[in-house]
């Protein structure tokens, strides 16, 4: 049976090919980076990590089996990571409430850069800002298994049985779990949603 | 299709895994059926909305960034030596771990040869507990290439310091 795409990439990375590495570093890092912003709520900490994701791929990747998928292994290790890092602000959290916000190099609060809205009326733009910032809202207070498991479903390319896989769950498991959270979503953006 | 029915069959109609027979007849309960067409048009919106939400955007720079790092890593720790580069007391136990492991492989070996090494065998177990998170600690030894190539090394391993090692661990 012939390697999908990914994997074929990952087979040369375990030769130690970088151009390789570097490829299937630029399928992935955007999810990647989301995956765990949605979880630590700082984009500086959010590429921090996810930069420490993608060497531990590098230094782990004569681990890597071709019969596993690419994106199941990477977003696995990239959860087991959030985790270990959500993990570790938990025992520190006096301490980080303590700390100012991070700031830029000209003293400026870090903003959120997002891709460009398109072009909409003043009105539709307030409105679909609005509800933006909720949607937002409403991923955060999902539990971390609920959150995880939108962000995969989003990744157009991961079926239930991959994000099975990544949770760790079953695959009934797993349709529950999707269920509740777009449950949670309906019920929390109902009032922001045009009738 | 009944109410409950029509709703379980939401994320499958949403995510395209609905059998056509399946999601015809969603869509005509839909048209039927005022609250579970309303419930559907949240639903979907929902989804929409989440789906369509901007994304952070990465810095351009993140991936020569990471290849950066790389570097960095690579260069602080050459592929071949950079064990010599550890301190000698945790070479040493590095030394004592594997050569505790590759023992307590051969007595188990021993030891079904109705061989009367249980005693040996039980001590070698209980210094392995005592070098586990020293173990633990050591990349190289999950994949156990070192015990395979500890003749490779260069410059090599003083055999005669593992040998004394292993007495030490016998002799105590």
């Amino acid at each position: 049976m012939p390697l999908d795409p990914d994997a074929e990439l990952m087979v040369k990375v375990r030769r130690g090919s970088r151009a390789a590495f570097e490829t299937l570093m630029t399928k992935y890092h955007k999810p990647v980076i989301n995956m765990i912003f949605q979880s630590i709520s700082d984009p500086v900490e959010a590429e921090d990590l996810a930069q420490n994701v993608f060497l531990q791929i590098w230094k782990t990747r004569s681990r890597y089996k071709p019969t596993a998928k690419f994106s199941t292994w990477l977003f696995t290790i990239a959860r087991n990571m959030c985790l270990n890092e959500v993990r570790r602000r938990a025992r520190h959290r006096a301490e980080s409430l303590d700390q100012p916000p991070k700031e830029t190099a000209d003293g400026t609060e870090q903003p959120l850069q997002v891709a460009d809205p398109t072009a909409m009326s003043a009105d539709d733009a307030a409105l679909r800002g609005e509800l933006h910032k909720q949607v937002e809202a409403a991923l955060r207070t999902l539990p971390e298994v609920q959150r995880t498991a939108m962000m995969l479903l989003r990744h157009k390319e991961m079926p239930y049985e991959d994000i099975a896989k990544v949770l760790g769950c079953s695959l009934s498991a797993t349709k529950s779990i999707i269920h509740r959270a777009r449950e949670t979503l309906r019920a929390r953006l109902k009032p922001y949603l045009r009738p | 299709m009944n109410c409950q029915q029509c709703q379980e069959n939401f994320d499958g109609l949403l995510d395209g895994r609905l059998a056509t027979p399946d999601a015809d007849a969603a869509r005509a309960h839909f048209a039927a059926c005022a609250a579970c067409g309303a419930a559907w048009r949240d639903y979907e919106a929902a989804w929409k909305a989440f789906a369509s939400a901007p994304e952070l955007e990465p810095s351009s720079n993140f991936v020569a960034r990471v290849m950066s790092a790389l570097d960095a890593t690579e260069r602080e720790q050459p592929a071949s030596g950079w064990i010599l580069t550890w301190p000698r007391f945790l070479r040493l136990g590095a030394t004592a771990a594997v050569t505790a492991i590759a023992v307590s492989v051969a007595s188990i070996g021993l030891l079904q040869k109705d061989v009367n090494l249980a005693m040996l065998d039980q001590r070698l177990h209980q210094d392995l507990l005592t070098e586990l998170p020293v173990i633990q600690h050591l990349e190289l030894l999950k994949d156990l290439d070192v015990i395979r190539h500890l003749d490779q090394l260069s410059p090599p391993v003083d055999m005669e310091e593992i040998e004394m090692l292993l007495q030490e661990i016998l002799s105590t």
